[in-house]
């Protein structure tokens, strides 16, 4: 499997997590919880204490 | 929509994941400062109304979600996953907040509601040839052709007719090469 920072695109465009996404996590179940970096203050937030401000949209991405 | 849907309690948040196609401009993480530096990037020159939030350099969230470049999740405020999708669609995006607002109203009426399990296969606009324009210009053409490539591998050459044709022409026009 390719490196997670890869430095070019893989050659298979990355099929298997396309593949693998529905079993990654389930509707009905808890969402995973984690650490993150505010990127404007430079803080850790805590994805738990995202969620219980209330509904949260998370889109995931990068600038390329 | 995040303004729109933030006036209705609904909040967004963006996870910033590995470089998806990485450039000479935009390379691979090799450091968690640099993936800071193209968060902050992204923010300014694309206005975000929403909380730029960054995954640490192993991507230990992305991972936990599924690892996939553009996903969607959408998770209530007991930490329930309610929405999840491969790719990010507004359209459904706001068909599922509208559903929660209605659902939010019924409570407030007191009239029963029950969750029910469903599953679902939309299809997305997703044009090819403005993908690797919008690739081209903002990484320039090794990130064009290393897409072509892999999705030569992937779909085979009629999957890729129309990508070839248009880096064909741009190349003709003086696109540059890698």
């Amino acid at each position: 499997m390719a490196e997670y920072n890869y430095k070019h695109f893989p050659l298979d465009g990355d099929m298997q997590d396309f593949v693998s996404f529905p079993d990654a996590t389930r509707v009905g179940t808890k969402a995973p919880d984690g650490v993150l970096i505010d990127a404007k203050d430079g803080g850790d937030v805590a994805l738990g204490d995202v969620y219980r401000k209330g509904v949260t949209v998370v889109e995931f991405g990068s600038y390329t | 929509m995040a303004s729109e849907f933030r006036d209705r309690d609904c909040q967004f948040v963006f996870v910033y994941t590995r470089e998806a196609h990485p450039s000479d401009r935009y390379p691979g993480h090799d450091s968690l400062e640099r993936k800071l530096d193209h968060a902050r990037t992204m923010v300014d020159k694309l206005g975000f109304e929403r909380a730029m939030l960054v995954d640490d350099l192993e991507g230990v969230v992305h991972h936990a979600y599924g690892r996939l470049p553009n996903m969607t999740y959408i998770v209530n405020a007991g930490g329930t996953i309610i929405y999840r999708a491969a790719w990010t669609d507004p359209r459904t995006i706001r068909g599922a907040l509208e559903q929660i607002v209605f659902e939010r109203g019924e409570r407030r009426n007191q009239r029963r509601i029950t969750p029910y399990y469903t599953e679902w296969l939309p299809q997305r606009p997703n044009d090819d040839v403005t993908f690797v324009q919008d690739l081209f210009e903002l990484g320039g053409a090794r990130p064009v052709e290393e897409f072509i490539a892999a999705m030569d591998d992937v779909e085979g050459p009629a999957g890729t007719k129309r990508m070839k044709e248009w880096w064909a022409e741009a190349q003709t026009r003086g696109a540059g090469s890698s």
